[in-house]
Order: C-alpha cells, then sequence, then structure tokens
C-alpha cells in the first residue's frame, strides 16, 4: 500500500479469515503483473462493474488452456493408439494360434493317419503270414496248419520287423493271434519306457475289430493320456483270418516335438484329464513342465469350442488355443492346443508405454513453456491497448499507442488510434455542423414565418450576416412581381454592410447602392445557374472594378437562388481584407451558403407565388361573373331549341306515319279498285246478255214446232246453266280439241256443226249434246237459238258470280282497315289474339307482297295484353321492311312469320326474309332513329326506331339477327300483365 | 514432430489390415465343393450328378423323396391312381409360386410334360430330353382338368412312374417362354432355392427361396464351386472355406473321420455289386453249381478290406434302404463244406467238368459301387477256388467289360447297379426280367429268363398300391434267392464330408446332402 496503490476492489466485505487468505488473495499472489492489476482496480467505473467472482487472469486462462489443449489431444490419441495397438496386437496373437492350431490339427491327423496306412500296409505283407507261422510257408487249400512253437514265431516275426522297421513311426507293435493272445510284441524306434502303458493286453475289445476283419485307427484314452491304435486283419490268401496286427504310440510331448518342427508354435497334448504335455522349452532346452488348463476352458475345449487362454509357466508366458480331439468322429478323448510365446508381445507393450508416456511428458513441457512465453508476450501489448482504450473513454483523443512490430497487435494499435485521431476529427466536424444548423434553423424559421417578399428578403439577409463573417450580403430578386425571369431583370431586394470605420454593426443604409453596383456580377451568377466564386473580387477582370466600388475587393460568391430550373434570386455575399489577410470561403460554408441559398429561394418563390395567387384570384371572380352571365343566355336559347326538336320529332313520328298510311291507302285503293273494275267490266256485258237471251227466247218459242218441244228445251237449258257455270272456262289447245269432239257428236245428232266451238267455250260435253238432241227431238232447226240462249245464261250466272266475289273482297278489305286502325275498340289494352293482327296487316300488305312467299307458322299462342294498334303498326313496319328488302330481286323471295309461345311466360313472333341480309356494320344502328339505307323518299328511318319503342311499352324487346340469305326479326312480349304494364307505364 | 508419430501410429492402429482371420465369409451362405462344373441348369435336360444335384435343389417334383429315402411322397401334389392303373391324378398344392412370382398351376404342369413329350411344342427338348422321354415313354397324355387337377394317363398300368415323377422337374412357363433355350443358364422352379448366378467353370450361387411353401430353407445361400482336385476339396474343407465336399477320395476317408472338425455323412447307396453266372452257358444252368458259388464267398471279409468298410454286405438286389426290401426266406451262408458237396453232385451228375476253368470277367476302373473292382474279383476266384470252381480272371477297362458282358462272352461276371429313380422295378425288372436279357444290350446280365418272375414284375409294374407291390416284389426276392441267379456283394455307402458345425445333414440315397434341411450351429 505504501507505493499509492489501491486493494483490489471487494465487492462484498468479507469477514476476515484466520489466516488471511481469501481467494482474492490468491488473485494477488499469482499476479504476474502489477499493472494490469492496477488498471483493473482503479478504473472501477470505467470497465465494467466490478465482478462478484474469483478473476482468473487472461495469462493464467492462456496457459491453462494451452496446457490442456496440448495435453488433452495426446492424452486421447495416447490412449486410442495404445489401446488399438495392444488389442490388435493380442487379436493378432490370437488368430495366429488360431491358425497353428489348425496346421498342428493336420499335422496330428496325418501322423495318425498314417500309423494307420502302415498298420495296414503291413498286415498286408505276404511275408507276415508266412513269419506267423514259424517261417513256414502256409499250406493251401485244404492244408493244414499246425501252429509252430513260440520262439520259432517270435524269431520269424523279429527277422520280418528287421525288415519293415525302417519306415515304421516309431510306436509298439503288437501281434495277437486270431484268438487274442499275444504272439508277439516289441517297441520299434524309442525307448520301452515312453510305450509301456502304450500296448494292448491280450484280449483287448480294440482288437475285437481286427477279428472281424475291421481295420481302424483310434484314438484310445487311457487313464490321462491318450493312445492312438491301429488294429489291422492279418489274412491269407483265402482271406483267412491270421491274426491282428496292432500298432499304439502314445499322444506325448516327443509326438507334439514332431508336430511342433511344422510350426512356429509349441504344442500342448493331453488328455481329457490331467495336465497338457507341452513342447515348451526352458532357455537351457529342457522340456517344460506339464500344464494345466482352468477347468472352464477345458470343459468348452472338450465340447468343441476353440479356447483361448493365457498361462503362465516356468518357461514364459504363452497365449494358448486348444480344442478336444475325438475318437471315431464321436467321444472325445483328449485336447490338443498350440501356445503362442507372448514374450514378444509383452516387449512391444512395454515399448510402447514407455514411449506413450516419455511423449506426453514432454509434450506436457513442451506446452508450458510455450504458454507462459506466449502469455507474456500476448499480455503487455494488450496492457497498453487497455489502457489506451481507458484514456479515450475518459476524452483523451490526444492520446497515442505506441506498438512497434508487425503482428496483428501492431494492427490493432494502429487502428486504435486512426480511430482516436477520426473520433477527434469527427467531433469537431460534429461542433461545427451543430453550429451551422442552428443558424439554419433559425433563418428558416425566420424566413418562413412571414410571405411579404421585401421583409422575406431582409429576413435573409440578416440570417446569413448573423451566420457568417462577413462585409456584405446582397439579395436580388428576378424580374416582375408576376413573373421573375431568368436574371435579366434582377433587382437587389435587400442588403446589409459591415460600415469601414465600425466592425461592429451592419447597416442597410448604403448598402442597397453597393448591391446595386454589384447587379452584373449577380446577373453573371444567375446567367451561369451555379455559385460564382472570386478569391479577390477587386482582381476579376469583368466584376473587379463594380466590387472595389461596392467596398468587397476580397473574397466574393454569388449564389443563384435556384427553384426548378427558374432563378428566382441572386445571394452575394462578401467577406473583408483584413490587415492583408485573405480569408475565403471554405468548402463547408460553402455547402452551407448553398443551403441558405436553397431556403432562400424557397422562401422567395413562396413570397412570390404568394403575390401571383392573391392577384389570379381576383382576375378569376371577375371571369366568373361574366361567364355566368353568357351560360344563362345560351341556357335560354337551348331550350328553346329543344322545344322545336321535340315538335320537329313529333311531325317526323307523324310523317312516318303518314307514309305508312300513304303506302297503306295506295295498296288499300288498288285491291278496292281491282272489284271494282271487274264489277263495272261485268255490268257491261249484261245488258246485252239479257237482250240477246230473249231475242233466243222468242225465237224458239216461235219456232218451236210445238209448245212441249220449246218447254222441254227451256227445262234442259235450265238445268243445264248451274253445272256449266261453275265448270271451268277451257281455253286454247282444249277448246279446241273439245271443238273437234263436239262438232263429231252434233254430226251424229244431226245438228249444226257450226255449234260445235260455242259448246266447246262453253264446256259441255258430247253427252250434254245428247240431251240437247234428245230434248230438240227432230226440231234441230232450234238448235243455234238453244246454244246461243245456254251461251248467255252461263254468261250471266258466271259474271254474277265474279261480281260476288269481286264485292265480298272490298267487304274484306274494308274490315281489314278497320280493325287496322281499331276504330271498332278503345285505345287502350286488351287481351288480343296477335295472329289477327298479323292477319289484319298481311290483308292491307297483300298487294305490296303479291310476288312474295308469305309462310306462316303460326304456333298456338294465349292472349296478350296489347294495345292492338300500335302493335299492328309494328307488324306493318316488319313486314313491310322484309318486303323492301326483297323487292328487286329477280328470284321469288319469301317471308315467314313465326309465332311460339317461349314457355316461360313470353310469347315470340319472328319476321325472317331470305333477302340479302343486314350488312353487320350497319345491324348495330338499324333501331336509331332517321338511319336508313333506303333511297331517299322510300323511308323515313323511323319505322324499326318506333317498332322498337312500341314493343318496348309493352315490356317485350325486339332484336335482330342477321346474316346473308336470313334476317330474323324477333319480337318478344311477355304474356303477364302485371309486368308488361309495369313496364309499359314506365317507359 | 511427436503429435504427427502419435497421429501415424494411430491411423496405422485403426486400418484393420487383411488377412484376419476374423473376417471370414457370409455364414449364411453353404459352400459345397464339388469335383466338376455343372453342364446345365434345366433338370430335365442334365444326366450328371453334379448338374443333378444343383438343379434338384431349384425344382420341385409333383412328388418327393422322404430325406434319405427313396419312399414317394407329396411333393407339389397328392395323387390318385385309377382302378385299371392307367389315369393318375394329381391334386396340386394351393399357393405355390415359382421363383419368378408366377403361381404353379395345372398348365405349368402340363407345360413342362408337354415341352418334353410334344415334338410341336414350341419349346420342344428335341435330343436333350431322350433320357427322360425314355423314362416316361408309356405316358400317352398330361392333361389340365382345372387349375388344380392333373391327369397323367398312361399306356399301360405302371407303378413306378411316381419315382420317376419325383425328380421330374416342373418349371415356370413364363420364364421358359422369356428365356427360350436359354432357360437352362437362367432356370425357374419351384423349389427351396432360386437361381442367382453361375460363372461357368467357378461357381453356381442360389439363394433361399423366402416363398417357399415347405418352409424356408436354413441357409440364406449355396454356393457350388468347383474344385477339380480331391486333394484340394480336403484342404479347403479343412481350412473352413468350403462347408461340404463331395468325391472325397476312399484314402483320404480315415483322415475326415479323425479330424475333430471334420464329419462324415453317410448314407446307404442306391446300388448293389454283384457276381452274376451266366445261365447261356452251362454250368450255371444248374442251380446247384450256382448255389455252391453262393456257399464259397465269405462277404464279409471283402466288404472290409475291399472296400474300405465303405459298404455293407448285399443278401440280395434291393439296397435295404429300398420299400421293397424283402430279406429272402433262403439265404446262403459261408460254409464252404456245403459248396464243396454240390460240386460234387454237379461233378457226379456229369453237369460240370470238375477240371474247367471259367472265364471270371471283371472291370479294372474303380465305379461307385467298387472301388477296388480287381481286388474284389481276386478275393471271389478264391473263395469260387475252395469249393472245386476254376476260374481265369479277364480285366478290362470298364467300357470295354461292360460291352463284353451285355454280349454275353462271360461265364460269371463282377458289376453293379446304381439306381436312377429310386423304384424297386428299376432294380428288378432292369437286372432279372427276360425282357432285358437280350444279347448286345443286355442289362439282365445273367441272362435269367424266368417267365414266373417276368409276369410278377409286370404285375408288379401295374400293381398301384403299394403293399401289393411289395407283396409281389417279396416273391420275386425269394424267387431269385432260390434261384441263386447272383451272388450279391454289397452295398456301397455314400459319403460326403462336411465341417463339424453344420447340422442335419441328410444325405439322399442319390448321394446329395438334402439342402435345405441342413442348418448351421451357432456355437461353433
Amino acid at each position: 500500500m505504501s507505493d499509492g496503490r489501491k486493494p483490489p476492489i471487494r465487492p462484498t466485505p468479507l469477514p476476515p479469515t484466520p489466516g488471511g487468505a481469501t481467494g482474492f488473495e490468491l488473485d494477488v499472489q499469482t499476479s504476474p503483473s502489477r499493472k494490469m492489476r492496477m488498471l483493473t482496480t482503479r478504473l472501477p467505473r470505467i470497465l465494467h462493474a466490478p465482478t462478484p467472482e474469483l478473476r482468473l487472469r487472461l495469462r493464467t486462462k492462456l496457459v491453462v488452456a494451452m496446457i490442456i489443449a496440448a495435453l488433452v489431444p495426446v492424452a486421447i490419441v495416447a490412449a486410442l493408439a495404445s489401446g488399438v495397438i495392444l488389442s490388435n496386437l493380442e487379436e493378432g496373437l490370437r488368430d495366429d494360434a488360431d491358425r497353428q492350431l489348425t496346421v498342428a490339427l493336420n499335422l496330428l491327423v496325418r501322423s495318425v493317419e498314417r500309423l494307420g496306412d502302415e498298420t495296414v500296409q503291413m498286415s498286408e505283407s505276404p511275408e507276415l503270414v508266412v513269419a506267423i507261422e514259424g517261417g513256414q510257408r502256409a499250406a493251401g487249400s485244404g492244408g493244414t496248419v499246425y501252429p509252430a512253437p513260440p520262439e520259432i514265431v517270435r524269431r520269424t516275426l523279429d527277422a520280418w520287423l528287421g525288415n519293415e522297421a525302417a519306415h515304421v513311426p516309431s510306436s509298439r507293435l503288437q501281434v495277437l493271434d486270431p484268438r487274442g493272445a499275444i504272439m508277439f510284441d516289441r517297441v520299434i524306434g524309442g525307448g520301452s519306457e515312453r510305450f509301456k502303458d502304450a500296448g494292448v493286453l491280450a484280449d483287448d475289445p480294440a482288437v475285437a475289430a481286427g477279428e472281424t476283419w475291421s481295420r481302424t485307427v483310434r484314438l484310445v484314452a487311457v487313464g490321462d493320456h491318450v493312445i492312438v491304435r491301429a488294429v489291422a486283419p492279418i489274412v491269407d490268401a483265402n482271406l483267412a483270418l491270421r491274426g491282428v496286427l496292432v500298432l499304439s504310440t502314445p499322444l506325448d510331448g516327443e509326438l507334439a516335438d514332431s508336430i511342433k518342427g511344422a510350426l512356429s508354435a509349441d504344442v500342448l497334448i493331453g488328455g481329457t484329464s490331467g495336465d497338457l504335455a507341452v513342447t515348451f522349452r526352458s532357455p537351457l532346452g529342457r522340456r517344460g513342465e506339464p500344464v494345466e488348463l482352468a477347468p472352464a476352458d477345458r470343459d468348452a475345449a472338450l465340447r468343441g469350442q476353440r479356447i483361448h487362454e493365457e498361462l503362465d509357466t516356468s518357461t514364459g508366458r504363452y497365449t494358448v488355443t486348444a480344442t478336444r480331439l475325438l475318437d471315431n468322429g464321436e467321444k472325445p478323448v483328449g485336447i490338443v492346443g498350440v501356445g503362442v510365446d507372448r514374450g514378444p508381445l509383452a516387449a512391444t507393450k512395454r515399448l510402447a508405454i514407455r514411449s506413450l508416456v516419455l511423449g506426453g511428458g514432454g509434450a506436457l513441457l513442451f506446452a508450458l513453456v510455450l504458454a507462459l512465453v506466449w502469455s507474456r508476450r500476448l499480455g503487455a501489448p494488450i496492457q497498453r491497448l487497455h489502457r489506451g482504450a481507458i484514456a479515450v473513454s475518459r476524452g483523451d483523443l490526444d492520446h497515442r499507442i505506441e506498438m512497434p512490430g508487425t503482428d496483428e497487435l501492431t494492427d490493432l494499435a494502429t487502428a486504435f488510434n486512426q480511430m482516436t485521431s477520426t473520433l477527434k476529427d469527427n467531433q469537431a466536424r460534429l461542433a461545427a455542423r451543430m453550429r451551422e444548423i442552428v443558424a439554419l434553423h433559425d433563418a428558416g424559421r425566420a424566413v418562413s414565418s412571414v410571405i411579404d417578399l421585401d421583409q422575406v428578403s431582409r429576413k435573409i439577409v440578416d440570417a446569413v450576416a448573423r451566420t457568417f463573417d462577413v462585409q456584405l450580403v446582397a439579395l436580388w430578386i428576378g424580374g416582375s412581381e408576376a413573373r421573375p425571369g431568368d436574371g435579366d431583370d434582377l433587382r437587389p431586394s435587400a442588403a446589409r454592410a459591415r460600415r469601414a470605420d465600425v466592425s461592429s454593426a451592419l447597416a442597410t443604409d448604403d448598402s442597397l447602392a453597393a448591391a446595386t453596383t454589384l447587379t452584373p456580377f449577380a446577373k453573371r451568377a444567375a446567367a451561369a445557374r451555379a455559385p460564382v466564386r472570386l478569391e479577390r473580387a477587386a482582381d476579376d477582370p469583368t466584376d473587379g472594378a463594380a466590387a472595389v466600388t461596392a467596398g468587397s475587393p476580397g473574397p466574393l460568391v454569388a449564389l443563384p437562388l435556384d427553384r426548378k430550373a427558374r432563378v428566382v434570386g441572386v445571394l452575394a455575399v462578401s467577406r473583408a481584407v483584413k490587415d492583408g489577410a485573405v480569408r475565403e470561403f471554405t468548402d463547408a460554408e460553402m455547402n452551407l451558403l448553398a443551403t441558405f441559398a436553397d431556403q432562400a429561394g424557397a422562401a422567395v418563390e413562396n413570397a412570390v407565388l404568394y403575390q401571383e395567387v392573391r392577384g389570379a384570384s381576383e382576375e378569376l371572380e371577375r371571369k366568373v361573373r361574366l361567364r355566368t352571365a353568357e351560360l344563362t343566355a345560351i341556357n335560354s336559347e337551348l331550350g328553346r331549341a329543344l322545344a322545336d326538336l321535340r315538335e320537329t320529332q313529333a311531325q317526323l313520328v307523324l310523317s312516318e306515319r303518314m307514309a305508312g298510311l300513304g303506302m297503306l291507302v295506295a295498296g288499300v285503293a288498288h285491291e278496292i279498285n281491282s272489284p271494282t273494275a271487274a264489277i263495272r267490266g261485268s255490268i257491261d256485258g249484261v245488258a246485252a246478255a239479257v237482250q240477246r237471251i230473249s231475242k233466243h227466247g222468242a225465237d224458239m218459242v216461235s219456232r218451236a214446232p210445238s209448245p212441249e218441244v220449246a218447254d222441254r228445251v227451256a227445262r234442259l237449258l235450265d238445268a243445264m246453266v248451274p253445272p256449266l257455270a261453275e265448270r271451268p272456262m277451257v281455253t286454247g289447245l282444249v277448246a279446241r280439241k273439245a271443238g273437234r269432239e263436239m262438232a263429231t257428236a252434233l254430226d251424229k245428232h244431226g245438228l249444226d256443226r257450226e255449234l260445235a266451238n260455242d259448246l266447246a267455250d262453253l264446256g259441255a260435253t258430247a253427252d250434254d249434246i245428247a240431251r240437247l238432241a234428245a230434248a230438240l227431238g227432230p226440231a234441230t232447226h232450234l238448235a243455234p237459238s238453244a246454244v246461243g240462249a245456254l251461251t248467255d245464261r252461263v254468261y250471266l250466272a258466271r259474271t254474277a258470280s265474279t261480281v260476288r266475289t269481286a264485292v265480298s273482297q272490298i267487304q274484306r278489305i274494308v274490315g281489314a282497315l278497320k280493325s287496322y286502325s281499331h276504330l271498332d275498340q278503345q285505345a287502350t289494352r286488351s287481351d288480343a289474339d296477335l295472329h289477327e293482327g298479323l292477319e289484319t296487316t298481311l290483308a292491307l300488305l297483300h298487294h305490296a307482297l303479291r310476288d312474295i312467299v308469305v309462310e306462316r307458322r303460326f304456333g298456338t299462342l294465349p292472349h296478350v295484353p296489347v294495345f292492338v294498334d300500335e302493335l299492328n303498326q309494328v307488324w306493318t313496319n316488319l313486314i313491310q321492311n322484309a318486303q323492301q328488302a326483297l323487292a328487286g330481286r329477280a328470284a321469288r323471295g319469301s317471308i315467314a312469320i313465326e309465332t311460339t309461345a317461349t314457355g316461360d311466360g313470353w310469347v315470340s313472333v319472328k319476321v325472317i326474309d331470305d333477302g340479302p341480309g343486314v350488312p353487320a356494320d350497319v345491324l348495330p344502328r338499324i333501331f336509331e332513329p332517321f338511319f336508313t339505307t333506303k333511297p331517299k323518299g322510300e323511308g323515313s328511318g323511323l319505322g324499326l326506331g318506333i317498332a322498337r319503342r312500341i314493343v318496348a311499352k309493352h315490356g317485350g324487346e325486339l332484336r335482330c339477327e342477321s346474316v346473308p340469305g336470313r334476317t330474323c326479326f324477333e319480337v318478344r312480349l311477355p304474356i303477364s300483365t302485371a309486368s308488361s304494364i309495369a313496364e309499359g307505364d314506365a317507359s | 514432430m511427436r503429435r504427427a508419430a502419435l497421429l501415424l501410429a494411430l491411423c496405422a492402429a485403426c486400418d484393420p489390415g487383411p488377412g484376419s482371420l476374423h473376417h471370414r465369409r457370409d455364414p449364411g451362405a453353404l459352400v459345397v465343393a464339388q469335383p466338376s462344373d455343372i453342364v446345365s441348369l434345366d433338370l430335365a435336360r442334365v444326366t450328371d450328378s453334379e448338374s443333378i444335384e444343383v438343379a434338384q435343389t431349384i425344382f420341385d417334383g409333383l412328388v418327393r423323396w422322404r430325406p434319405g429315402t427313396t419312399d414317394v411322397e407329396p411333393g407339389l401334389a397328392t395323387w390318385q391312381v385309377s382302378a385299371d392303373g392307367k389315369r393318375w391324378t394329381f391334386l396340386l398344392r394351393d399357393g405355390v409360386h415359382f421363383h419368378d412370382g408366377t403361381t404353379l398351376d395345372a398348365d405349368a404342369v402340363v407345360f413342362s410334360f408337354e415341352r418334353l413329350l410334344d415334338p410341336k411344342h414350341p419349346y420342344y427338348l428335341g435330343g436333350a430330353g431322350d433320357y427322360w422321354r425314355a423314362l416316361l415313354k408309356d405316358v400317352t397324355t398330361v392333361e389340365a382338368i382345372d387349375p388344380r387337377t392333373v391327369e397323367i394317363d398312361v399306356a399301360r398300368p405302371y407303378a413306378p412312374l411316381l419315382g420317376d415323377l419325383a425328380i421330374f422337374p416342373i418349371v415356370s412357363p413364363t420364364a421358359v417362354r422369356r428365356w427360350g433355350d436359354d432357360f437352362q443358364n437362367h432356370p425357374v422352379g419351384s423349389g427351396p432355392y432360386a437361381f442367382e448366378s453361375w460363372s461357368p467353370g467357378e461357381q453356381v450361387v442360389l439363394h433361399r427361396f423366402d416363398d417357399y411353401w415347405d418352409g424356408s430353407a436354413g441357409l440364406e445361400r449355396i454356393v457350388f464351386e468347383v474344385v477339380g482336385d480331391a486333394r484340394q476339396r480336403l484342404v479347403d474343407l479343412e481350412s473352413g472355406s468350403v462347408d461340404l465336399a463331395t468325391s472325397i477320395l476312399p484314402d483320404e476317408l480315415p483322415f475326415v473321420e479323425l479330424h475333430p472338425d471334420l464329419q462324415l455323412h453317410h448314407a446307404p447307396g442306391n446300388d448293389v455289386s454283384y457276381l452274376a453266372f451266366n445261365f447261356d452257358h452251362p454250368p450255371f444252368d444248374d442251380v446247384r453249381v450256382r448255389r455252391a458259388a453262393n456257399l464259397a464267398i465269405n462277404k464279409e471279409p471283402i466288404v472290409k478290406l475291399a472296400f474300405q468298410g465303405r459298404a455293407t454286405a448285399a443278401d440280395g438286389a434291393l439296397p435295404p434302404t429300398s420299400w421293397a426290401y424283402h430279406r429272402a426266406t433262403v439265404t446262403y451262408g459261408f460254409d464252404i463244406e456245403a459248396g464243396k458237396k454240390l460240386i460234387a453232385e454237379a461233378v457226379a451228375d456229369g453237369k460240370l467238368d470238375p477240371n474247367q476253368t471259367f472265364k471270371l470277367y471283371a472291370p479294372t476302373t474303380p465305379r461307385l459301387y467298387m472301388s477296388q473292382p480287381e481286388r474284389v474279383a481276386r478275393f471271389l476266384q478264391a473263395g469260387l477256388e475252395r469249393v472245386g470252381l476254376h476260374t481265369e480272371l479277364v480285366l478290362q477297362p470298364y467300357q470295354q467289360h461292360r460291352a463284353s458282358v451285355e454280349h454275353g462272352e462271360h461265364d460269371m461276371c463282377v458289376f453293379g447297379w446304381i439306381g436312377d429313380t429310386g423304384d424297386p422295378d428299376d432294380f428288378l425288372y432292369t437286372l432279372f426280367d427276360r425282357d432285358n436279357a437280350q444279347p448286345g444290350e443286355a442289362q439282365n446280365v445273367a441272362f435269367y429268363r424266368d417267365a414266373h418272375v417276368h409276369d410278377l414284375l409286370i404285375q408288379a409294374q401295374g400293381a398301384i398300391a403299394q403293399d401289393q407291390r411289395a407283396d409281389l416284389y417279396a416273391q420275386v426276392q425269394d424267387q431269385l434267392a432260390l434261384d441263386a441267379v447272383w451272388v450279391p456283394i454289397a452295398h456301397g455307402e455314400l459319403v460326403v464330408a462336411g465341417r463339424a458345425e453344420l447340422d442335419n445333414v441328410i444325405v439322399s440315397p442319390t448321394g446329395s446332402p438334402v439342402y435345405q434341411l441342413i442348418r448351421r450351429l451357432e456355437n461353433r
């Protein structure tokens, strides 16, 4: 504490501990850097609030992290590697043992099998039978064999064995006679001690197989040992059994030695219980002690599994793999195994572990040193940076960090220094900017609070004068009040200058004069539409003189007040030359001036616009008054025109109707004319005919031979006239042909053949002539009178009929006219049969339709409530239209009238013609009033328009479809009264 | 540096490396070593034992043998036969599928027969089917009655048909139509295993057919590998790269028996070896001479010494495994004295010249039913000599030997027979009926022409009920023993060597294991 340091911050007061040792003590003690600690303790408010926990310092952390980083991978890798390597080695050892065991088994089985082969071969040797007989050749078939004395047999067998033994493996050889008694017993190639227990006893069951000629090789368990026993029968040429040959050898260490030679491992062999003989050798070559397997392993091996076990013996450590030996493929009799020396593996293990430990230690040491060095090298610059950061945060922006070197920390220091200086610049700029913004704000508020142009100008000039250190401020406003131009008509509006002798005040007194002097310079800026900036106005070739006159020889700036491509004014500012020093306008000042100019422009424009708007609104009011008067006059004119128009329209409609009526009248006149002419024509002939008849009658009476004859003829004539009158008139060829027949018939009855033509014209027949002749009897001279009377009476009858017809025709026309004009009904809506109206119309138009085939396709229609006469005009218009469309064509046209009840409350009447059709461009216009394609005078162009209006009045519709060859006008009318009336009234 | 070294060591340690014993081949596969490659996989075309063995696991017949026997039991169908024995009706099992997913129906059965029998069939087998056509020569029509029923009409009552049908393959018509002649390389049947691949000269791979109607097989795959060298087959077996090996050398059998990891699987063979007398060569028309020869032969040592113990002494033509086997009421033991007496009688009657030497024909080539024929012949010669029948051996390679005995050149001959179909008719009619005693093409090389036996054999062919047939065949066997037509010698034994961890290896009388039954014991 004596050096002035404060103790570490203790966030909570700790009770003093007896030893004085706390977590913070540890911090102090382990701290290698005093400066660092000083910083963290002295600047608690600048840094984060002191942490309440134990603070491990960066260097410690770095050291710990680097050690962990170095050691953990090493430890993991070492553990993994050693584990994997060792387990692989272990596995490899087992695999090797497995392979060795497979080979060992093969060798063992082969050597066992070889013993059997040897036994079979020896037993088949012909000399053996001879030897058994004691050297005597066995007698041939049927011969008697006398057993030779045993010594002789043994001698001969020894002699035989002497020849054979060379290739027989070490074993005990026994020969038994067919009854099972041992005749011969020798050990081949070895000491008798080894084979002591190997041999068979007399009547051994193993031999019984041989007695049934079987050759066997068996593994026999004898006590703890396993004996290989090969048995083969000895037979003579007749297959008679002469003995049994047995070769036995124990599966012991010596046999195992013979197998070991072909292996790279040791062999273990033994019975189902007890120790296993081994081929292990001590360094001095002494055979190892027999070993014992763990009971569990032994049992597993005897069950047929391959077991693995580690054995520790006096001669070394071995990995043992073992399995069982089977007798006859069935019964386990022993165990065979191989042992692989674990010595090399153990050495490898030791080496690996030692290397790993050494490596790990080295890595730890290396990491520690590296960590210390680097933590020191990293710590110091960080402290310097830290100090710098604190200095800056306290506001010392002139603090610089010195950091030599080229690494990232140097970069960091450089960046820090740059950051500090930038911060400083920015702070200065920020302050200047603040001032400007305040000035602008003031200026803005000042200029926008007034709308009078002069006042605005003054405010602008004042604001600029306040904000900038200037000699002269002047503002020009462009042009007339109504339309400011582009600088041609600039006039000084306001100005303020610093008097040469009084430095503090600015006055307007002389300044306007100065501004007027500078007007050319202002125009220059307005023309350029960009700020004009003179460093020394006095030196300027164009405006230098004016500037000097205006008292502004120094820096001079003019800015156009540019508003939407229109210069509304110019702002000029000059600065005094103080003591010969020229202080130019800086870029920042220019920017600010530009902003001023913008605002000033806006204010000036607003003021100008305001003046303009006020003027314009007065003008507008005046104009509106004038226009209203004009409109009133025009309106009354239009009213009159409309009335005229309505009148004209009514006249037109009437004239259309009259035109239709005229046509109708023409037709009706013709219709009435024709029957009238017919009647008149008939009447003329009647009088003459009556005269002739009375003459003929008188003639006949006078010339008749008797009144009876005259009476008879008269009755005959009475009877003949009516049928003849009804017969059609015959003419031409038919008449001539009939004339010839008549002549023949007249000749036949002795009548005058001159009468033939008259009779033929009457349409009389030969029969009539016969009847006439009969009535006349011999008074043939009366024939001409009779025929004359007949002819005239028939003529009279026919004329009467003609007149009747004509009269009824006239009656019909008159009726139709009456019906058409609906004279017999009131002009109100009434239920009507549409067919009746159609028929009436067709009748009236009969004359016009004479060259046209009219087809009626009438359906069954209900009565429809209509204004009958109005609707008749519709039919007239449509049919007339169709007729006119067909007129002038070479071929006969046809009109079809089709009526249907549509079933949904409507009836439909179609008028269809096969005329050329309405062109597509005309079709939309056909219902327009006055639209017509007919030549002038033929139609008013109102017909279809009127028809549509009438139909609409009925609540129906009129439509037209047209293609060349088929034009169809369809009238649809509602059956329901309610809707049609309502709609009709509405229309 | 140290870290880098450690990293390297780690990488090296992680590499499993080659040749580790623990990563042996797929335990789900059964690898079988065969001495030669197959010829074809179409069971209707092949006659060699390797091809038959492979193809039989792919195809099923209408009926099948009970495992390990030649007894016929229902396979793809059950059957009925008409009273006159001329119409067989097969009722097909439901829900049987071929390996290609198509369903087995009566049309497929008819198709399988017609491609063999009908020369107008689009997939007619032609010459390749001669063997089967000979077997099925009596079949006149095969007809589908409904989708599940097939009727087979035969020209005459013929009971052995069933035995024939046990190995006649029912094929997938869809597959035959698709592959045509190449069907033999893409066989599709309904058997327990389906064809997967065939690399000629190397291996055939079959995989388990999971939809098999009789429960799926034990192991996933069978790989038939061609290992030409007999010793190599044994080495492969010992190393464990092969599970089963056939045609092991007789000399090597003791090794297999002794080896604790290996096991020898036996089955009584469907064969017989015998000494036949030529009835056309007196004095062998005299029953006393033939009986004397029977009494002179001690079969036990012959079987033990000349057959390596891999056979059982025969007392008749039929193997004891045949359902028709009957131990004859008359048997001949080994009795030299009785034999001598009979010879003496024959000599006394002037039937036999005691000094005459007879020709005993024997082959020199080992046969499946007799590995050391010459040795057997010498043992026989020694036996005959002891009752006074002098013989000289005529030893020839098999083909010449066969031609000689078929022409009847021999007085006596050593010969054998391997059954084709497992039906007793295949032994008794073929080897003893007078129909087959035509010199030049005789199968009945004793030239035994007994009319009564002929009647019985024909009757047995026509009889349908098995017990009735068994009764007839028993009469035949009694008569043959009474007439001492042969000296029956031995019935061979079939062996297959396998790994000890295989379970349920049942060898059928044809010599091949019933593959679908084989399992692998887990704890080995």
